[in-house]
């Protein structure tokens, strides 16, 4: 099947996956972050962080998506202040397709982390301490461990999100083949093409096969994660 | 007695407060009150996992939390182990790698982890997950690893409180080979009497947040405010039976069995006591189990008679009576209580100062004591 992919289809499935990777890999530590103060702090107008977070989740993704055209296009306010200050142009790039994939899984991987982060006990990092270890210790021996579960859920929700996004990403970063135009804006074009059928169906093979192999990644590795936790199959 | 560790507290939650000022010694001192009293805030404020409002806390010369200095030293400097009541193994490590996880930050090690694994019987069990661990083998590995980060002392809040009574009886020898093997003081939190009689030297007695007894365990725990204290809240027992604790040592075994145990009321004798001759031993007497007679006896099949005179006397509902008995002997003797019915104190006419002699029927070892919280 790989192999008979022709060079449009390959180029639309690795940017896919480039754009995906990247998206999860920029929002990652900010999702930490967020999820940690939402689990582990309370303070006034933390319901609107809560809010603001999930924001992406509800609002239509083109209405997402044409904020950030208007403020990180490169007329925008922060658009054109990363451009003048550090030369970096989001819009019509690939980069900006991830930053998208960024924001829009952004809720679902706060959502997995902090549920998994409340489920810490707080208990075991006070006995980590009381044993020697140093805030960095512990985050590394005993957090990350007890929240792996919670960040590859995170994670791969976040991409799985990322590989279907289509509405943000194409009033952002539009629809340019080789740099932004990942698999469901390939079908798109596809399907507005005319005799673009089978090429049409191609992708929609493409994107379930993925899509499967993307769920069942993540429910071997969060079986894994379970044994190795407990030391229980289940 | 060297102050290991010196206290003075004070911290502010809504309408608690707690207000501690203590010095404690080497040995295991007892933190023992009701629940609710403040014992668990304040090892945590020791350890560093809760901030004092205000004052001074010094571990072996060396200032943990000082608000004068505006020092608070991190649980991680603080040198102390800890021994929670629901243990806090690691999950996702095994029983090996709990016990190894703690940092000594140079400190020398109380024992080579082999010896450790030995003494607390975990040899079997190292490869395991927490998970697959009973309650009481849980908290020998805490207790392990606790000892493993070489602690300048221990803090051990209820580590049997979670336990059933088959496991606090497993855990408890452990827990009494601390105290003979490593030096290490330790801070033992307790709502149970029995525990806190076997184990402590000393007693901190808490009440509302503040240090409402301290001292040696056979004077504090024998008196019976302090009883009542703790004990008065169970199950609605609005009179505990009163307990004398008192500290002895084993002179003889006799060929017929029998023990001789010297006490501050002269010599006892008492069958089937686990000890060896030369062994300090700590009993303690239920005040059912005395009887009084008002007449030196004869004749009879109680070998212990303690001679002295009537103290006060306490009423225990309708028909019973707690009688304070003061045996003769120098200043400082121990007191003991006996509790009789109404019926017994109008007819012998009991009263305060008249002689008396208590009959001990039964005389327990603390060793012996079960931990099923003095009833």
């Amino acid at each position: 099947m790989i192999s008979d992919l022709t060079p449009a289809e390959w180029i639309a499935l690795s940017l896919s996956l480039k754009v995906a990777l990247t998206g999860v890999i920029v929002s990652l530590p900010f999702g930490f972050g967020i999820a940690w103060i939402l689990a582990r702090t309370s303070f006034p107008g933390k319901i609107l962080i809560d809010g603001l977070v999930h924001l992406p989740l509800v609002v239509p993704p083109v209405a997402t998506g044409y904020i950030l055209l208007v403020s990180f296009g490169t007329n925008g306010p922060i658009g054109s202040w990363l451009l003048s200050q550090f030369d970096i142009r989001l819009v019509f790039t690939w980069q900006g397709a991830a930053f998208v994939a960024a924001i829009m899984g952004f809720p679902l991987m706060v959502r997995a982390l902090r549920l998994s982060i409340e489920a810490i006990d707080t208990g075991l990092i006070q006995a980590a301490r009381s044993l020697g270890a140093s805030p960095t210790r512990v985050f590394v021996t005993i957090i990350l461990p007890l929240v792996s579960p919670g960040l590859i859920a995170g994670c791969l929700l976040a991409f799985s999100r990322a590989l279907g996004e289509f509405g943000a990403t194409i009033a952002f970063v539009g629809n340019i083949p080789g740099e932004t135009q990942t698999l469901p804006l390939a079908l798109y074009s596809a399907l507005q093409t005319p005799g673009g059928e089978q090429m049409g169906y191609r992708l929609v093979m493409l994107s379930v096969i993925l899509a499967i192999v993307t769920l069942a990644a993540s429910e071997l590795l969060s079986r894994a994660m379970h044994r190795r936790l407990t030391g229980q199959t289940s | 007695m060297t102050a290991y560790l010196s206290l003075a507290i004070k911290r502010k939650v809504g309408s608690f407060a707690l207000t501690v000022d203590a010095e404690i010694g080497d040995g295991i001192t007892g933190i023992i009150g009701p629940s609710g009293a403040g014992k668990t805030m304040l090892i945590n404020t020791v350890a560093g996992l809760v901030r004092p409002d205000s004052g001074k806390i010094v571990l072996n010369g060396k200032a943990l939390f000082d608000s004068t200095t505006k020092t608070n030293l991190a649980p991680e400097k603080r040198d102390l182990g800890l021994v929670f009541q629901d243990a806090r193994l690691f999950p996702h490590m095994s029983v090996q790698s709990n016990l190894t996880y703690a940092r000594r930050n140079d400190r020398p090690p109380l024992a080579a982890i082999n010896e450790i694994v030995e003494l607390l019987n975990l040899s079997h069990l190292l490869k395991r997950r927490p998970h697959h661990l009973s309650g009481g083998e849980k908290q020998r590995v805490a207790i392990g690893r606790a000892l493993l980060s070489a602690p300048v002392a221990l803090l051990m809040d209820e580590p049997l409180a979670n336990l059933d009574l088959a496991r606090r009886r497993e855990v408890m020898p452990f827990l009494e080979m601390l105290r003979e093997r490593f030096k290490v003081p330790i801070l033992y939190v307790s709502h149970n009497l029995d525990e806190t009689i076997r184990l402590a030297d000393r007693v901190l007695v808490m009440d509302h947040g503040e240090v409402v007894a301290e001292g040696a365990v056979e004077n504090v725990l024998s008196r019976i405010d302090v009883q009542s204290l703790i004990l008065g809240g169970l199950a609605g027992d609005r009179h505990p039976e009163p307990v004398t604790i008192v500290s002895a040592t084993i002179r003889a075994r006799h060929d017929d069995g029998l023990y001789d145990i010297d006490t501050p009321w002269g010599t006892l004798t008492a069958p089937e006591i686990s000890g060896a001759p030369g062994q300090h031993i700590r009993l303690r007497l239920h005040a059912h189990d005395i009887v009084l007679a008002s007449a030196a006896p004869d004749g009879l099949s109680i070998r212990n008679v303690i001679a002295g005179e009537v103290g006060t006397m306490t009423e225990a509902g309708p028909a019973q009576i707690d009688v304070l008995v003061r045996p003769f002997g120098p200043d400082g003797t121990p007191t003991l209580w006996a509790r009789v019915t109404r019926r017994a104190v109008e007819e012998m006419n009991l009263q305060p100062g008249m002689p008396i002699w208590a009959l001990l029927k039964a005389v327990v070892l603390a060793s012996d004591i079960d931990l099923d919280g003095l009833r």
